[in-house]
């Protein structure tokens, strides 16, 4: 067949399929909310996160009985807290979450405290708040930090040498400073647009594949005379132009946000200048071809269209993998890790957006995989289609 | 004209077509008539290259179906039992889509267009779009979209399936006006009024064999009956295990 006229009849195929897409709420939805919300939502953590680093809200402590223990409250208020009188029944109130926690004070203490003996404190939590975790464990450390205060008080007016009670110095260093916990949240930034990447062409693929057998109308459209390959690639630029129009639209939405993200704060060199911009989209792009491709692929190959849905959902983690990986444990990016998509992304965009440079190995291995699985997966499509099953119905 | 030769197609264990030969010249409306399962259909999509005949073989003025699949599928319009058609798209657009693939050039496609839907009386119907339409309104879509690129030869396989009476007329006004345009109709369906209403001769197919082949009066006589009822039960062989569903 003439190559112009196949290209023509390509192109009919994926007019047509974009224009049935443009008409569908549900492709449309899938291919643009996503990208157009959730780098918006990552940036309200950011900021959420930069907030609390900047400025650790007062600490309000209620407590109960604080006339019983002068010196306690006012080593509390001098680390800063502000001590106010607890509700009436604190196990209640606790309960409810009114307060986070209630400190009480036994009525005995300051006798007890006097003679030298444990003087009792209670504390009320509700350990299935997770939002108060951060004020119990303020809390307690305070309340040890006094106790180990007048433990030392009461051994040096003894004459003891107080590091006799510190038999070991116990450091901790936190590895994870608030740089990490940004760069974190860039990883997740990334897999979002690699999402992004995977959802945009989603419900296309799935339609033009498992959604034309389940109308019937696909029996008909064998019957033209269109070879087989120009369907196939038709069907295939408009999944694949909605996962373009779907992951640019997800980079500007995160360049777009992270310029209103007080990223200063956090102590974070994030470079999103317009070159950055386009390199980061230069290593997203690469990745449309493969998850349209191979998407078709999938559910082309289902029997119904639910099926399509199932086994399409199932694979949307595939890409997400290395991201969720590397957020919990980050690895030393290699060269070969260029060559595997969705890994390839994750690593490069984190390159990029450092400021560090791409090698033309990580552009040639990026778009080399890239193109040999697209153009795989699609050989594989065709036989599929020149095939009599194709028509069958599960 | 279209020529098959002793077609057979098995799935699996199962030969859904043993043995169907018929012709069917221009001019003319062929029936292809036989009770459901007796592989109509899977005649129907050997006779366009749809599914490949194990053994025998099809052309199509001449072109042979499976070497030169894409030049037969040319001059011929399908109509499968499938009406499938694209909802989101209004009827213009799903008749378009279709001559656009059939290398019709726009102002050609424009015209035509516009003929069918003079000769198929669908102006009402034309920028809808298709998702909601009654039966009838769907197989005027189906019809025009099959006959877009004005095919010398058309199949049509059970078209008034589910049609009613103001629809199924003009259906076989249609057919009727194909023939007399000299074109090639090939019409399968299990409904022997329809196909002795319309078809200049009647090729039965049961259990995946023609049986019988000839004009209403030729089977009529053929088997001995005094109408095209009994000449149908008789020739099909069905008895009362078997029904006329089955």
């Amino acid at each position: 067949m003439n190559r112009s006229i196949w290209a023509h009849l390509v192109r009919t195929v994926a007019r047509k399929e974009l224009l049935d897409g443009f008409r569908d709420r549900r492709a449309l939805m899938s291919a643009l909310l996503f990208p157009l919300m959730s780098p918006i939502l990552v940036a309200l953590m950011f900021t959420a996160i930069a907030r609390d680093q900047a400025t650790p809200p007062t600490l309000e402590i209620p407590v109960a009985g604080e006339e019983h223990a002068p010196g306690l409250v006012q080593f509390l208020e001098t680390a800063g807290a502000e001590v106010v009188h607890a509700p009436e029944d604190p196990s209640a109130a606790v309960g409810l979450g009114a307060v986070p926690l209630v400190v009480a004070i036994d009525a005995a203490y300051s006798d007890r405290f006097r003679e030298g003996r444990p003087a009792k404190v209670q504390m009320w939590v509700d350990s299935s708040r997770n939002a108060n975790r951060a004020a119990v464990r303020r809390v307690t450390r305070l309340l040890e930090a006094y106790s180990s205060q007048v433990a030392l008080q009461r051994i040096v007016l003894r004459g003891v040498d107080p590091q006799l009670l510190q038999p070991i110095d116990l450091t901790e260093l936190d590895a994870a400073g608030p740089q990490q916990r940004a760069a974190n949240l860039l990883e997740m930034l990334v897999m979002m647009a690699v999402m992004a990447a995977f959802l945009g062409s989603m419900y296309l693929a799935m339609d033009s594949t498992a959604g034309e057998r389940e109308r019937r109308s696909l029996e008909p459209l064998l019957s033209l005379p269109v070879p087989r390959s120009a369907l196939v690639v038709g069907k295939f630029l408009a999944a694949v132009t909605y996962g373009a129009l779907g992951v640019m639209l997800a980079t500007i939405t995160m360049v777009v946000a992270m310029n209103y993200t007080p990223l200063e704060l956090l102590g974070v060199r994030v470079v999103l200048t317009t070159p950055a911009a386009l390199g980061l989209l230069g290593v997203l792009l690469p990745l449309v071809p493969v998850a349209a491709a191979l998407q078709l692929l999938v559910a082309s190959g289902a029997t119904s269209f639910k099926e399509a849905q199932t086994w399409l959902s199932m694979t949307l983690f595939l890409p997400m993998m290395p991201g969720m990986i590397m957020t919990v444990r980050p690895v030393n990016p290699q060269d070969w890790m260029a060559a595997v998509p969705g890994l390839a992304q994750q690593v490069l965009s984190g390159k990029v957006l450092r400021g560090e440079g791409l090698s033309g190995l990580d552009i040639g291995l990026v778009c080399g995989a890239s193109a040999g699985i697209t153009i795989a997966a699609l050989v594989a499509l065709t036989a599929l289609y020149d095939k009599e099953r194709v028509l069958k119905q599960g | 004209m279209i020529h098959a030769h002793h077609l057979k197609k098995s799935f699996g264990s199962v030969t859904a077509v043993h043995d169907v030969s018929f012709d069917a010249p221009d001019g003319r409306i062929t029936g292809l008539l036989g009770p459901n399962g007796a592989g109509k259909s899977t005649t129907m999509r050997m006779l366009h290259g749809l599914l490949k005949p194990d053994t025998g073989g099809v052309t199509i003025d001449g072109l042979d179906v499976v070497s030169d699949t894409l030049a037969a599928r040319r001059t011929i319009g399908v109509l499968p039992d499938a009406l499938g058609l694209y909802p989101r798209l209004t009827a213009i657009e799903n008749i378009r889509y279709y001559a656009t693939l059939h290398g019709l050039s726009s102002t050609e496609t424009t015209r035509r267009v516009a003929e069918l839907l003079d000769r198929l009386d669908m102006h009402g119907i034309a920028e809808r779009r298709t998702a909601g339409f009654s039966q009838g309104e769907r197989m005027k879509v189906a019809l025009a979209r099959a006959l877009v690129h004005a095919p010398q030869n058309i199949l049509l396989d059970e078209p008034t399936n589910g049609l009613d009476v103001m629809s199924t007329r003009a259906v076989r006004a249609m057919v009727r006006s194909l023939r007399d345009e000299g074109r090639c109709v090939v019409f399968s369906s299990h409904i022997m009024q329809e196909v002795a209403a319309l078809c200049d001769h009647i090729v039965v197919v049961a259990r995946g064999r023609v049986v019988a082949q000839g004009t209403a009066e030729a089977l009529v006589e053929r088997a001995g009956a005094s109408n095209l009822e009994d000449a149908f039960v008789t020739l099909v062989g069905l008895d009362s295990t078997e029904g006329a569903l089955g």
